[in-house]
């Protein structure tokens, strides 16, 4: 099982991934193409987990407007 | 009923009571003179069988009553008599030709002897105290003149004199002839003391000795009740004490029992003696007793500083108010009553002041009452405002809360939302740069790395003809050798 992952702190290696290819001179295909599978793995986990999280906020969304009504 | 004798009773009853001077109603009741003119008794034994006729009455009165009524003609008017009463009746005795017995004449004698009551002045001659009845004899000063008298030990103590020889002295009574011995004696019913000095000197002997007694100690007062209600009043329905008193007590709902006695002169004593012990006998719930008399001389209140009236306010059960005027010493009747006043119209003031004053704090409870109440009401009020305006500060408070929770609510929802499409566009744009970023598209579309000895070959200069480089496709590399060179820069 994937372990749950922090978004945040997922995001924050997409964006290191991100600047580590803008800084780099040299593209390193062997480096890079693992790079891109890291940041793919990282994109799909977070869209799974912010779904999840999404899903949580809706349901706690749901029930404060069923107490407000 | 037979009017004309009862008319008839009625005048003589007025004149016996002025004769006796006592008042009317003392001689015989009203009802007793109806229930006479009713029967019309012509014998002593008829005469006995009428309600209110008892021996006493009967021996005082008896035979001027059957006189009267043998006297009398009857309603249809016609005469009746009897021969053997008209005797009794007949203006002239020898008239008759009629002849005593000695006892019948002595019983005669006495009637007619009744006529001479009399009071009689005289200096104590003699003094003989046999207990339940005093022989004694008076004498003028000047002349040889004696008067046998005889006293009952009873009405000597309530006249409260001490005989002395040689004391001046008025007596009040009527002669009579005592039958087994046949010796004229005076019948005292009352003996005063003569002269202004010889009352206050007697005044003045008997308050030391009362004094002496404790009599007069205020430790033996009882105490006036407040709130009296039942109050049972002596004084005679003459006079202005009477009028005095009761205009004065205010409507506090009392109930009197009037007891209508004499006041005036040593008479009075023996009325007011039998008041004070018939209201402790008869009405010994009262609450208290007050007596009254506006003010008199010395010699007129003397009833008030006789002893016998003193003994009967002391050992009176109920308490005992005095209010009888004086211009001189104070009576001692008032000084053994439990408490006194100097006037009836004090009396009154005294029986109906708690009752006033508790009326005087009723009112002014009630007012202070009132104005407590008004008061609370006002704070009430104040109180219902206040609450009133802070309940709505607090609906609006809820509101705003409400309000503020709704709104805060909303913003989380908008930010939680802009956060999840920043998030989601960070993914978007990390997504994007990788996928530009990815070598193997550029090699998919054509383009290739050239590496010379492992080094990427970016520039024409860093390799020469012959040069052996690597060519990496998408999908495989080429070994390669440079052949020509073809600077483009320095064509131009």
């Amino acid at each position: 099982m994937t372990k749950e992952i922090n978004l945040t702190q997922s995001l924050k290696k997409l964006e290191e991934i991100v600047e580590w290819f803008e800084n780099q001179e040299e593209v390193d295909v062997e480096k890079g193409i693992e790079k891109v599978k890291e940041g793919v793995a990282l994109i799909k986990m977070s869209r799974v987990r912010l779904k999840k999280v999404e899903n949580e906020f809706e349901e706690v969304k749901k029930e404060l407007e069923k107490e407000t009504e | 009923m037979n009017l004309s004798l009862l008319e008839k009773l009625k005048k003589w009853q007025n004149e016996r009571a002025r004769r006796d001077n006592i008042e009317a109603y003392r001689v015989l009741p009203y009802l007793t003179l109806e229930e006479i003119a009713r029967r019309e008794p012509r014998t002593s034994a008829e005469l006995l069988e009428v309600k209110g006729i008892k021996e006493k009455k009967m021996a005082r009165y008896g035979k001027e009553i059957l006189a009267i009524v043998n006297e009398a003609p009857d309603d249809q008017g016609l005469t009746f008599l009897p021969p053997t009463l008209r005797r009794g009746s007949s203006r002239s005795n020898l008239a008759d030709d009629n002849i005593f017995e000695v006892g019948e004449y002595l019983d005669f004698l006495n009637l007619k002897l009744l006529d001479a009551e009399a009071k009689i002045k005289g200096e104590v001659s003699s003094v003989e105290n046999r207990g339940n009845y005093i022989f004694f004899g008076i004498k003028d000063k000047e002349n040889e003149s004696l008067l046998n008298c005889f006293i009952w030990g009873n009405d000597y103590r309530i006249s409260g004199v001490e005989l002395e020889e040689g004391m001046e002295v008025v007596i009040w009574g009527y002669p009579n002839v005592y039958k087994p011995s046949g010796r004229l004696s005076f019948q005292t019913k009352l003996i005063e003391i003569v002269g202004e000095g010889a009352l206050k000197k007697a005044y003045d002997e008997l308050k030391r000795k009362l004094e002496s007694e404790g009599v007069f100690a205020p430790e033996r007062k009882k105490i006036i009740p407040d709130f009296s209600h039942k109050i049972g009043l002596i004084t005679s329905h003459q006079g202005a004490a009477i009028g005095d008193f009761t205009s004065n007590l205010g409507s506090y709902g009392f109930q009197i029992k009037f007891y209508d006695t004499r006041v005036e002169g040593k008479q009075a004593v023996f009325d007011l003696v039998e008041a004070v012990g018939w209201l402790n006998e008869n009405l010994p719930e009262l609450d208290a007793i007050v007596m009254v008399r506006g003010g008199g001389s010395f010699e007129s209140l003397q009833a008030f500083n006789t002893e016998s009236l003193v003994r009967a306010i002391a050992g009176s059960k109920i308490p005992v108010l005095a209010g009888i005027g004086h211009e001189q010493d104070v009576t001692l009747a008032a000084l053994a009553a439990d408490k006194m006043v100097s006037t009836p119209t004090g009396a009154a003031v005294e029986i109906s002041r708690p009752w006033k004053e508790a009326d005087n704090k009723i009112d002014m409870a009630e007012r202070s009452l009132l104005l407590h109440l008004s008061g609370i009401f006002e704070r009430f009020e104040k109180a219902k405002i206040t609450i009133h305006r802070e309940a709505e500060k607090i609906g609006q408070a809820i509101f705003y809360g409400k309000d503020k929770i709704d709104e805060s609510l909303k913003n989380i929802y908008a930010a939680f939302s802009r956060s999840f499409l920043n998030i989601k566009e960070k993914i978007k744009n990390a997504e994007d740069q990788i996928r530009l970023n990815n070598p193997e598209r550029q090699l998919k579309l054509g383009y290739s790395l050239v590496r010379r000895n492992g080094k990427i070959v970016r520039s024409v200069k860093e390799v020469n003809g012959g040069d052996e480089v690597d060519v990496k496709l998408s999908d495989g590399e080429l070994k390669t050798e440079v052949k020509k060179i073809y600077d483009l820069r320095i064509k131009n």
